[in-house]
């Protein structure tokens, strides 16, 4: 009787003790499956947010653009108080570079031509560049161009200044005028121009010379992005200069590229000016020479 | 249309189209200086060559050529100094000094080409 008992007892602590297991297993943590599933859940919600905060219509980058239309816009006003001020007294002096369109009877003038649109601005403009200081402002953050009788100012994006000292005499669909003589630096090629590689041209490491541009024959390039060709039936194309050996001399390519690197491939209007000979070629990688 | 002495070539086919100048006064002996200006005209799939403000060269590309070629994608810039070319994707670099450069986004008449050359050409002196 005792004996059955005892083993009862045993039976039952055995039970307790395997369910106590049990529980025990039960309580220790989360399944792996559990755990994956947790993790890919929170990968994707990360996902989500660093694509809504800093992708290009995110919320950093719209933050950025209410901002810089806020500084636009405020500068415009700026401008503007300007503009109101000349008219009520003529005395005050006006801001920026005064503009006149060209013409046969202006030997000497400047304009402001927009680039992709057949607009320009002359007579009764004045061009005021980024970094002009204003009485009681500071200094200037955008380029405008703006006028003192019909009070507007105009921000400038994409442009070029061409005056009558480049040597330029037809304006019209100008989109890129490169003059190393009106040049202050490199930075000023304007928009849509890039002078690849010119920081380690020449021994003496200078590039931009007064009156031209040095291409030194191992890596400088220009670059021009952007140019549409087929907006108005075609395009011409103008370059001018001296040979620094007997090598070709310069070509015009457009030219593909991968990363920032040019391409080797696909390469299709092509023209390469010698010492006695001129060739142009419109291909597909094939070239003539 | 006026040639400044030398031979032109040109040949025009479904897959390549190219012109050749051989001669002299493409760049001058005395200072090595040139002037050059290229016309791409879609309305008649010409490309137009003109050497001191005078024109040495046409040539007719296939009327379809253009149309296959990315010639107008936008997207692809144009780049001046730097040539791929041959077989091998050789790719050679320019060595010269660039007085000036200009892009228009139209096709210029021969007038309108010797009126930019006549104004500018005084700028190669300095």
């Amino acid at each position: 009787m005792k004996c059955k008992k005892i083993q009862e007892r045993k039976k039952i602590n055995l039970k307790l003790q395997n369910k106590e297991k049990v529980q025990k297993l039960k309580e220790k943590g989360i399944t792996l499956i559990a755990l994956v599933v947790t993790i890919i859940i929170l990968l994707i919600l990360a996902g989500v947010t660093l694509n809504m905060a800093l992708s290009g219509d995110g919320l950093f980058s719209k933050a950025k653009l209410a901002a810089n239309k806020y500084n636009v816009a405020s500068e415009q006003e700026v401008l503007q108080q300007q503009i109101i001020e000349y008219q009520m007294d003529n005395s005050v002096a006006k801001i920026g570079e005064k503009l006149s369109n060209n013409s046969t009877d202006n030997p000497s003038w400047t304009i402001i031509k927009l680039r992709n649109e057949n607009k320009q601005y002359g007579t009764n403009y004045n061009y005021v560049k980024e970094g002009t200081e204003i009485e009681g402002y500071g200094t200037t953050k955008y380029n405008w161009v703006i006028n003192y009788e019909n009070g507007e100012a105009i921000q400038l994006d994409d442009y070029i200044k061409v005056s009558s000292g480049e040597g330029v005499s037809v304006t019209e669909n100008l989109e890129l005028n490169i003059n190393p003589k009106s040049m202050a630096n490199l930075d000023t090629l304007g928009s849509g121009v890039t002078f690849v590689n010119g920081q380690d041209s020449s021994s003496s490491g200078e590039f931009l010379k007064g009156s031209y541009i040095e291409f030194d024959g191992k890596d400088d390039y220009l670059r021009l992005d952007g140019v549409k060709v087929d907006n108005n039936g075609g395009i011409t194309f103008e370059i001018f200069g001296k040979k620094n050996d007997n090598k070709q001399v310069f070509s015009l390519n457009k030219t593909l590229f991968e990363e920032d690197k040019i391409a080797l491939r696909g390469t299709t209007f092509r023209s390469h000016f010698n010492q006695n000979c001129f060739s142009c070629c419109l291909g597909n990688g094939k070239a003539r020479w | 249309m006026e040639k400044l002495g030398g031979e032109f070539q040109s040949k025009s086919s479904n897959s390549e189209h190219w012109m050749d100048f051989d001669g002299e006064n493409l760049i001058n002996s005395e200072d090595g200086s040139f002037y050059l200006t290229m016309t791409l005209n879609l309305e008649d799939n010409a490309v137009s060559l003109y050497s001191l403000g005078s024109c040495i060269g046409k040539n007719i590309c296939n009327e379809n050529y253009l149309d296959s070629t990315l010639i107008c994608d936008s997207s692809i810039p144009f780049t001046v100094g730097v040539l791929v070319s041959g077989s091998t994707m050789n790719i050679q670099y320019s060595n010269f000094l660039l007085y000036g450069c200009r892009l228009y986004d139209r096709v210029l008449s021969a007038t309108e080409i010797k009126q930019n050359y006549d104004a500018s050409k005084n700028l190669l002196d300095s």
